[in-house]
């Protein structure tokens, strides 16, 4: 045991040696869970919180949420319904940011699509990801002829570049903001299932899970008490950068035209509704860029600041 | 060289492709309600619908459809585009140089920008340099390429010092593309011996592979980042140091030249970012490659040219990782794959 509190050095000593105590004394893992927990928790707080982009990072998600809950019942006037005696005017008078061109309250489509984009990525993830875990963790557990086919298949889907398999995808099914979620799940599970695969492996040969079987336990109550709850920093670290993918790619297909369709508040598809008038209407696609980059960005610097919190081998200081 | 890896690598192409002909199969033949419909449009008569359906083998069985689909591409057959009323594979023809000619420079403009970054940020770890070029990456991966192509044209557009630089397309309006040797116009305006062509493409060139780029600048960024600084807690640097070489000369010497190996593989999956986000940009700046191709398809719902499209996409895609793969063990024999 002790040559393994070795091999991970990032422990720190007064931890290793309470571990050791209280190893001896039995219940192993329910303790270093603990333990671990604890020491995670001080990391967390020394790295989203005191490095000054993680913790601009958490701050943008936290305001993106919260905008996602209210945003819609705080907006002034409803997204949909066009003010006629203010078309297409600039960000001063009665209209914060601006109308566009038919004259929709721009600030009030913006905090209506925060629920939308968000909304849109979380039941994407949602899906995702139970797809993922699910196979990715018969694979590594089960092995043998159906991991293989699980994996082939996983890699047949890695192979498509992702945006491109997206859009066949969502064009395949017809336009709407419902196939080019359908088609973002479609190209996000296979990443999930690998990741998954290669932390039940790596966690099914450590040695508390061995204890564990020796001990008599059964495969579910080791598949569910053991290796799952230790395989999910690296999921919630991916989670957290595809979230901001997520909304990036919904977008995306709505500028092709295959996603969220017009007057859908959607960000993506606002920015191409101001596209044509960039030039004299700069507000209808910039305030919308402005939200969608934002939050695309601060979902990135807190999966960034997650990834270093909670995986000990990463090189940032 | 082991062969039997390679030979075993590439079997394992040949299932991946298998694969990749099943989904787009799927996908264009099974997936959308009638496909015959949407080829005859809207107001085709019941009749017109048949025929077409009959002439496409779309009244045959799944398996049957799928042996005429296989069969067909293995032919380089990929059918007929009804947004350009030509075959695909023509199309292809045409459009897929400019995509590989845009994303090799967008590629460019990644090694360019994001090895540095990734230098400076290991080097000066910690310090408020470290925190810019976080930020500058980050920024990369957090615009809509789309959104910041148009913000990019207006900037250009309004700023007059920068008025030469063309908004769209990979040659001005007036000028005739050089003879066509391997369709990249910088290579075939070389060849051509044309250097005022040569400059006029690498000009149209430089906006779009630098929104392209900027995409992926964080990922390669980060990457040589974290070698860098594993290289350079190793023993031979603290030796390299103590021998008195001037720490610009460990840095690049030494450092550098081992840390940039695990960063091309991601160069390699980047290839497969930059493709995607060819679609986007693409459109944006007029460039007349796949990625617009399949944009103007979609809005049509042309399966045939958008799973053309994807099925090229991916077979590139594969056919880099491997040559990188390869092209890896070549250069650290200590990488096993076994």
């Amino acid at each position: 045991m002790s040559d393994r509190l070795q091999h991970e050095p990032e422990l720190p000593p007064s931890h290793v040696a309470a571990l050791a105590i209280r190893m001896d004394a039995g219940g192993l893992e329910a303790d270093e869970a603990v333990l671990r927990r604890k020491w995670r928790h001080n990391r967390f707080v020394r790295y989203l919180v005191l490095d000054p982009l993680n913790l601009i990072g958490v701050t943008i998600v936290l305001f993106a949420i919260m905008l996602a809950i209210v945003g819609p019942i705080v907006a002034p006037y409803d997204p949909t319904i066009p003010d006629y005696n203010y078309m297409g005017t600039g960000p001063i008078g009665p209209h914060l940011f601006g109308t566009d061109q038919i004259g929709d309250d721009i600030f009030s489509r913006v905090l209506a699509g925060a629920r939308l984009s968000m909304g849109v990525a979380a039941v994407v993830l949602a899906v995702a990801v139970t797809i993922g875990l699910t196979l990715g963790s018969i694979a590594g557990a089960a092995g043998g002829w159906l991991d293989e086919i699980i994996m082939r298949i996983t890699d047949m889907f890695l192979a498509f570049p992702v945006i491109i398999l997206a859009l066949a995808i969502a064009a395949s099914l017809g336009p709407s903001l419902s196939s080019s979620m359908i088609a973002l799940s479609a190209v996000f599970w296979p990443w999930y299932a690998r990741l998954m695969r290669g932390q039940v492996l790596s966690i099914k040969q450590k040695e508390y899970v061995e204890a564990a079987h020796s001990l008599g336990a059964s495969r579910r109550h080791i598949m569910w008490r053991h290796i799952l709850p230790n395989c999910l920093s690296p999921i919630v670290v991916e989670m957290s950068l595809d979230f901001g993918y997520a909304i990036l790619a919904t977008s995306s297909l709505s500028f092709i035209g295959l996603g969220a369709q017009p007057p859908s508040p959607e960000w993506g598809a606002m920015i191409v509704a101001g596209r044509d008038y960039i030039r004299d209407a700069w507000w209808i696609s910039t305030f919308p860029g402005i939200a969608l980059t934002l939050t695309v960005a601060g979902f990135n610097l807190l999966g960034d600041g997650l990834r270093d919190a909670l995986d000990p081998r990463a090189v940032r200081p | 060289m082991p062969t039997r890896l390679i030979v075993r690598r590439l079997g394992f192409l040949v299932l991946v492709l298998f694969g990749l002909s099943i989904i787009t199969f799927v996908l264009s033949h099974v997936v959308p309600s009638d496909p015959a419909r949407l080829y005859a449009g809207p107001r085709a008569s019941e009749d017109t619908v048949r025929q077409i359906r009959h002439q496409f083998g779309l009244d045959q069985s799944i398996p049957q459809q799928y042996w005429i689909y296989v069969t067909n591409l293995l032919h380089g057959d990929f059918g007929y585009s009804f947004t350009t009323r030509r075959p695909v594979a023509d199309d292809l023809h045409d459009y897929l140089p400019a995509t590989v000619e845009l994303t090799l420079a967008a590629l460019g403009v990644i090694v360019c920008l994001g090895v540095p970054l990734g230098v400076v940020s290991a080097v000066y770890r910690g310090t408020i340099v470290d925190q810019l070029s976080r930020a500058i990456s980050i920024t990369g991966v957090s615009f809509p390429a789309f959104w910041l192509a148009l913000l990019v044209q207006l900037l250009v557009s309004k700023t007059t010092q920068l008025s030469w630089l063309p908004l769209a397309g990979r040659l001005g309006d007036t000028t005739a593309p050089p003879a066509h040797v391997t369709g990249l116009y910088t290579i075939d305006s070389i060849l051509a011996g044309n250097p005022s062509l040569l400059w006029q493409s690498i000009v149209h060139l430089i906006l779009p592979a630098l929104v392209l780029g900027y995409g992926s600048l964080a990922v390669v960024t980060r990457m040589v980042r974290a070698s860098m600084l594993e290289v350079m807690a190793q023993d031979y640097i603290r030796t390299a140091r103590a021998k008195g070489l001037k720490k610009r000369v460990v840095v690049i010497r030494h450092a550098l030249r081992n840390a940039l190996l695990p960063a091309t593989t991601v160069l390699g999956l980047q290839i497969g970012v930059l493709l995607g986000g060819a679609v986007l940009v693409e459109s944006i700046f007029a460039w007349p490659g796949i990625g617009r191709y399949a944009t103007l398809a979609a809005e049509s719902l042309d399966y045939n040219a958008i799973m053309a499209v994807t099925l090229v996409a991916a077979f590139i895609y594969v056919l880099v990782n491997l040559a990188v793969d390869l092209a890896y063990m070549i250069l650290d024999p200590r990488v096993s794959y076994e």
